[in-house]
This record gives structure tokens, C-alpha cells and sequence, in this order.
């Protein structure tokens, strides 16, 4: 590479480390096994040198991450989150004087562990689609699924995760009633 | 409804945050990191792999080269004359000549031998040359042979020059005698 493209390429990571990471834990669940195929992903498009072409960028390293987090998942086997699903987190704390971000975080931490829960082919539709640089079409294209499908998903994930929030909500209002 | 909307946005709030890092948590500097070590270490293997490497290129380039130079030298070598090409009265094909080696050690080919030097105009064809051993034991086998084969061995000699003439073939006809065997 020229000082040019190895400074360009320095810019791609700092601008889309993050991004890998989500797409990364996405599939592996695991922060650890993400950093990794975070930096297995940037290697191997050092290497390979065909992150300039890409159209769309996000789209061209959300494929290639998903890739590589899946063979990393093959080789380890599958994984579960450290989150623990049935976390004991009450979603709306009547705790005297809750900071509202620490409520904020309380609830997004219960949801993030029900995301987990999720089955992979309704989690990875549902966590793609919430970046919004990328549409169905893209989603389809990464995962290898028609786009009707990734509607599909989108739409029972969804509503997985209300029915399974809804049933939280009501059995806390039962225990504290 | 309403409990749904709020679900809806609880949902799209957590998903916004889902997997994320957070910020400032050294990531990109770790990925950097990773990958200069990485560098590093590739550029040390393939370092050490390049000397063994660093032959092969010469190993196919030299006996490549050398075979055409190797062509190069036969084509300019057949087609090289020294002045204007041979006459088509010589009837002689360049390519099928033998080449001999003069005294000075250059190779040419007979064409050009002739050209350099023409031979003189000779009487009588070819040269006479002594006799040999063979020829001598021939002369003295005839001499000492009665006159009757001494003439018939002339006449075989005349006759070697002579053109052939073959006589008319004549077959007389079959006498079927009847010996009565039935």
C-alpha cells in the first residue's frame, strides 16, 4: 500500500470500528470473540485490498464481518450471551430518586438480553436493520436471504420481543399488586 | 396502542444501542494496533521467505533467455551470405548444404567456399589417377587369361557402355505326347 491508501485505511478504521463491532456481536454475543473478529475482519481487508470499490461501504463491511464472525462461530461452537436473559431487572424501578438514565440503561440492558435470546435468524435481521444506513435490500444481500424474508423477520422479531416485554410488564405489576 | 408505541420506542432505543461499545473505549486504537503488529509480523515471514524466493525468477529467466539467444544465433547464422544470393542455375538449397571448416576454423557453407574460390577447368574428367591395388590384379587377371576370355571380358567391358538390347522372346510351341496313362 502507498502512504495514501494506508492512511485511508487508517480512516476506515477509526470511522467504522464500531460498526464491525455491532455487526460482530451480533452474531458471537461475546465482546471478547467480537474485538477479535473486528480486527480479523480489517486484516483481512488489508490484505485483500478491496475496500476502495466498494459502493456502499457499510453494506461491503457488514457482509464481510458477518462472514468472518461466522466462521469464528463454526470454529468455537456456538455461544451463548453473558447477559442473562432472565436478568432480574425491574424495567420501571420505583425506586425512591432513579436517575432516568440509569433507568434508561436498566431497560435497554433488559432488552438487550432478550435480544440475545432471540433465535440468530430473527436477531440478525432485527440488529442490522436498526443502523439505518442499511435497507432490506442490503440486509437480503448480507445474510443471503430473499428481501421478503427479511421483512418476514423483521416483522415476528418485533413482535417477539413486545410479546416477551409485555409479559415482563404484567407479571411486575402482578408481583408488586 | 399506547402501551405498544411505548414498547415500540423502548425497543428502538435499546436496539440504537445494542452491541455498541461505547465511545472512547480504545477500540480503533487496539484494531490499529493489531494490525501494525500483524503487518509486522507478515513482513518478517515473507522477508525470510524472500531469499529462498529471490532465485526462482533467475532460474526461469536465464535458460529462457539463453534459448533465444540460442535461436537468435542459428537464424542469423542460416540466413547470413556474404554479398548477392546464390543463382538459381546452382539449383542449390541453402539450408540442405553442408558446412565445412576452413584452416582459419570459420564455419561456411560449400556455396560460399565456391564463390570464394572457383575451381580451374580440367581436359579430361575426371583427373586420371593411378591405379590401384585392385585395379592392378584386375589388369593382371586379363593379361594372363587365355585370348578367348581376354576378348569376351573386352567385349563385356565395350558392351558396359553400349546401350542394352534385348532380344525377341521366342516360345516355341508345347508336343503333348499321348502316353495312354488314364
Amino acid at each position: 500500500m502507498t502512504t495514501e491508501e494506508e492512511a485511508e485505511f487508517t480512516a476506515l478504521v477509526q470511522r467504522q470500528s464500531r460498526f464491525v463491532f455491532r455487526v460482530a456481536y451480533a452474531v458471537l454475543l461475546n465482546a471478547h470473540d467480537a474485538e477479535d473478529a473486528v480486527q480479523e475482519t480489517f486484516l483481512k481487508l488489508y490484505r485483500k485490498n478491496g475496500w476502495q470499490k466498494a459502493e456502499n461501504e457499510k453494506a461491503f463491511l457488514a457482509r464481510v464481518t458477518w462472514r468472518v464472525a461466522v466462521d469464528r462461530r463454526r470454529v468455537a461452537g456456538p455461544v451463548e450471551s453473558i447477559r442473562n436473559s432472565d436478568a432480574n431487572i425491574d424495567p420501571a424501578s420505583s425506586q425512591p430518586g432513579p436517575e432516568q438514565t440509569a433507568v434508561a440503561a436498566n431497560q435497554h440492558a433488559l432488552v438487550h438480553a432478550m435480544i440475545d435470546a432471540l433465535p440468530e435468524e430473527l436477531r440478525l435481521p432485527l440488529v442490522l436493520s436498526a443502523w439505518e444506513e442499511l435497507n432490506s435490500r442490503e440486509i437480503a444481500a448480507i445474510l443471503h436471504i430473499p428481501e421478503g424474508t427479511v421483512r418476514t423477520r423483521l416483522q415476528r422479531a418485533r413482535q417477539t420481543l413486545r410479546q416477551r416485554l409485555a409479559n415482563l410488564n404484567s407479571r411486575k405489576e402482578t408481583q408488586h399488586a | 396502542m399506547p402501551e405498544n408505541d411505548e414498547l415500540d420506542l423502548l425497543l428502538d432505543s435499546a436496539l440504537s444501542t445494542y452491541g455498541d461499545p461505547g465511545p472512547n473505549t480504545g477500540l480503533e486504537d487496539r484494531v490499529l494496533n493489531a494490525l501494525s503488529a500483524a503487518r509486522e509480523s507478515g513482513d518478517r515471514a515473507s522477508a525470510v521467505a524472500r531469499p529462498r524466493r529471490r532465485w526462482l525468477p533467475w532460474a526461469i529467466a536465464i535458460p529462457v533467455a539463453a534459448g533465444l539467444m540460442l535461436l537468435w544465433v542459428s537464424t542469423v547464422r542460416t540466413h547470413h551470405t556474404p554479398g548477392t544470393a546464390p543463382s538459381a542455375e546452382e539449383g542449390v538449397s541453402k539450408t540442405t548444404r553442408p558446412r565445412r571448416r576452413l584452416a582459419e576454423g570459420r564455419v561456411v557453407s560449400e556455396v560460399e567456399a565456391a564463390h570464394a574460390a572457383p575451381l580451374p577447368k580440367l581436359d579430361v574428367f575426371p583427373t586420371p589417377q593411378p591405379l590401384t591395388a585392385e585395379e592392378r590384379a584386375a589388369v593382371a587377371a586379363v593379361n594372363s587369361r587365355p585370348d578367348a576370355e581376354r576378348e569376351a571380358l573386352l567385349a563385356a567391358q565395350k558392351q558396359a557402355g553400349a546401350p542394352l538390347s534385348v532380344a525377341d522372346l521366342h516360345i516355341p510351341p508345347l508336343e503333348i505326347t499321348d502316353t495312354g496313362n488314364h
